[in-house]
């Protein structure tokens, strides 16, 4: 068995408590609980007939006076970047993070999740934007932990990134 | 023409100097570069040196000698660049040499606390007591020593860095699945306190409380090995762990660093860890173990975690303050009766208080609201019995339960009994008083017996007196020497033989509140010494099963 751990990161409030709980149990829920620290969790995939063992670090949103600690980066073999479709401003903090994550761990592989899709009229990531993230060669996924679509297939995803080819 | 000749001649010496010289030639440029070209020199040289350093080592000392200096330098630039990498280095020859040599017998009690003396009348206390008296040692250590018990749970191994776990072992099966969860958390948790407390990144926490359990944890420079644990671990336990990190840093140093969440390389670790799963349960062996009694309340659990948000927000001046009431604090525990502080420790998680405390005495812990402590504090309190006189006279109305017309009072180590009593209640209150630490004498000289009218009510042991008609038809006065001795068995047997009287075809025997009678003997007499056995109060029941009245009128 292979164990791997992932951090997900992003801005606060963007839906990362959400979408490891939908990915982990399966569970929604509207009530938004500011997550303080950090909050463990596992589940196991299979990639290529490979039992991969992900331990889920759920890292508290990054703030202006809440750094997320580098030491719950360390050790991390790839990153959850969770982006809050409906508020533009928190793709510039995915950037920073995204920044700091290179700075710290070096080339591990990132995977954008663009979260709260079934928002269709609050939505505010034009093509354009998109478009960018994309070349950016960058996966991107459009997420959402409440209809649980392509919750799974982005930890699949990152799983499988991480596993040597 | 001569010059063409000349010319000729000169390019027939160079094919002739080619055709002998070729090979002698280039072998004379080789040279001539070997000694000009510093790189195939310092080639040239490799190919030597280890040959060299081990020849002229054979000769003499002066390479070491002269090489010193310059490895010195190198060490102290090399520790200068960058500590760690060096530590790492070193853990494994180093560790075993370092260990923390902390070895005052305050540390040692903590391996004992929240061990509560159950039951101080128990025969086991008295004699742990006497053991005190007779060894000199104080009672707390002799209790610590004779109550160690501890059982270790599970065992972590976890890879630092990433927090995965590379192997765990438990006692019950049913603690394996979460594991890998209670693995990366536990190095959460380290980190975050590393994080907010210390700069520096080798001082780990070494162990969180939580009621009844404890984790140890011993960090390497690329595992930590975490260790649950039900009560007290003795302090070779640590050294044990000690030992087993750094035999597991020997051992597996590659593959730690290689890791790469595979823990196959790691399935063979099970042998090193395996000798931890141990447990020591010296008091349940004599039967002593009982669940904890509920006055363990002497033990203020802290968990670190709560008060490192308190800590954050300290300002100097607020410290100032805290200082002058943690002070202040200390000095009224100092004061109160039964408590003795033998050490405060203050370390970034807050303090540790040592000590002593009678249950019966004020909680501590109840105090700091008192004095506006906000810090954390840790009570590791051993339990015992003061002898200052108002604890004493306290205990004793705890295990009397005197009636409301009977006043004690506890001077110069004798308790006085003063008032109207029942027989039953005096007797026994006579008796057990003297079992209290601090009691000497006795004096119910002054207190006025009920008759027995009252007395024979049957059953009635425990009457409440004053629920009794307030004037009862009859009293009589009892001066009584003070009690000094209890009775020995053979005693309490003769006093049987005078009261009944036995035939002498009975034998008897006389132990622990049992009256035994074998033999033979009239129905009438056996009925008689079943009537007034217990005229003798010691004995709480009679043995007749082996008595038979055959054969006799
Ligand atoms: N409609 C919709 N709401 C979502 C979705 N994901 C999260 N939310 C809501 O967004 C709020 C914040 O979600 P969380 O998962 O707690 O966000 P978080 O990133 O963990 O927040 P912090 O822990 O504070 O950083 C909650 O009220 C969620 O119900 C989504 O995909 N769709
Ligand atoms: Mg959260």
């Amino acid at each position: 068995m292979i164990q791997k751990k992932i951090c997900v990161l992003g801005a606060a409030g963007v839906g990362k408590t959400s979408l490891t709980a939908q990915f982990v149990y399966s569970k929604f829920s509207e009530k938004y609980l500011s997550s303080m620290g950090v909050k463990i969790d596992k589940k196991t995939v299979e990639v290529d007939d490979t039992q991969v063992n992900l331990m889920i670090w759920d890292i508290h949103g990054e703030e202006k006076y809440k750094k997320i600690p580098s030491s719950y980066l360390r050790g991390a073999s790839g990153i959850l970047m969770v982006i809050d479709g409906t508020r533009l401003d928190t793709v510039a903090v995915a950037k920073d993070i995204h920044q700091r994550v290179c700075d710290e761990l070096g080339e591990i592989p990132i995977i954008y999740l663009l979260n709260k899709s079934d928002l269709g009229d609050a939505w505010s990531i034009n093509d354009n934007l998109m478009a960018k993230l994309e070349s950016a060669n960058r996966s991107v996924f459009l997420t959402s932990a409440k209809t649980g679509a392509n919750v799974e297939a982005s930890f699949t995803s990152i799983a499988k990134a991480m596993l040597p080819t | 023409m001569s010059a063409n000749s000349t010319h000729n001649s000169e390019a027939a010496m160079q094919e002739l100097r080619k055709l002998l010289f070729e090979k002698e030639s280039v072998r004379l440029d080789e040279l001539e570069n070997l000694l000009r070209d510093q790189q195939l020199h310092a080639q040239e040289v490799a190919k030597v040196l280890a040959e060299a350093v081990k020849i002229r080592n054979l000769q003499d000392e002066e390479l070491g000698k002269s090489l010193a200096p310059t490895i010195e330098k190198s060490i102290k630039a090399s520790i200068a660049k960058d500590p760690k990498s060096l530590s790492d280095a070193l853990f494994p020859v180093m560790g075993p040499a370092i260990r923390k040599s902390i070895n005052n017998s305050i540390a040692e009690m903590l391996q004992s606390l929240n061990q509560t003396l159950e039951n101080s009348f128990s025969a086991q206390g008295l004699k742990w007591r006497l053991e005190a008296f007779r060894t000199g040692k104080p009672f707390a250590e002799v209790v610590m020593l004779n109550t160690l018990v501890y059982r270790v749970e599970q065992v972590f191994l976890i890879h630092k860095e990433t927090g995965l776990l590379l192997q765990h072992l438990s006692f019950d099966p049913s603690l394996d699945e979460d594991a890998d969860v209670v693995s990366s958390m536990l190095t959460a948790v380290q980190d975050f306190i590393r994080d907010s407390f210390s700069g520096s990144t080798d001082q780990g926490i070494e162990n969180l409380r939580m009621g009844d359990l404890e984790v140890i944890l011993e960090t390497g420079p690329d595992v930590v090995l975490a260790v649950v644990c039900r009560g007290n671990t003795p302090r070779a336990f640590n050294e044990k762990l000690q030992t087993t990190v750094e035999q597991i840093q020997q051992l597996y140093r590659q593959a730690l660093q290689a890791f790469d969440g595979d823990t196959e390389p790691f399935v063979s670790i099970d042998e090193h860890l395996h000798p931890l799963l141990v447990s020591d349960f010296k008091s349940e062996e004599k039967g002593q173990e009982k669940k904890k009694s509920p006055t363990k309340a002497v033990l203020v659990v802290a968990l670190i975690m709560v008060t490192m948000l308190i800590w954050l927000g300290f300002e100097e001046a607020e410290r100032q303050q805290t200082q002058t009431n943690w002070d202040n604090y200390i000095s009224r525990l100092q004061s109160e009766e039964g408590i003795i502080v033998s050490s405060v420790q203050q370390d970034e998680q807050g303090y540790t208080l040592l000590g002593l405390r009678d249950p019966l005495s004020v909680d501590p812990y109840s105090l700091l609201s008192e004095y506006h402590i906000a810090a954390n504090v840790s009570f590791f309190m051993q339990p015992y019995h003061a002898l200052q006189e108002p604890l004493v006279l306290k205990r004793i109305k705890q295990l009397l339960q005197p009636p409301k017309s009977i006043q004690l009072i506890m001077k110069d180590s004798t308790l006085t009994i003063i008032g109207t009593a029942s027989e039953t209640w005096l007797s026994q209150a006579e008796k057990a008083a003297l079992y209290v630490a601090g009691v000497e004498n006795v004096d119910s000289s002054q207190v006025s017996v009920l008759s027995s009218v009252f007395e024979d009510l049957p059953q009635d042991k425990g009457i409440k007196l004053d629920v009794l008609p307030s004037k009862p038809k009859k009293t009589i006065t009892r001066n009584k020497k003070p009690a000094k001795k209890v009775d020995t068995d053979t005693d309490i047997l003769k006093r049987a033989i005078a009261l009944l009287n036995p035939p002498s075809t009975v034998e008897m025997k006389y132990a622990k509140g049992i009256l035994y009678a074998s033999g033979q003997a009239s129905k009438s007499w056996i009925e008689f010494a079943k009537n007034n056995f217990s005229k003798i109060e010691e004995i709480d029941s009679f043995y007749t099963s082996k008595l038979s009245s055959k054969g006799i009128k």
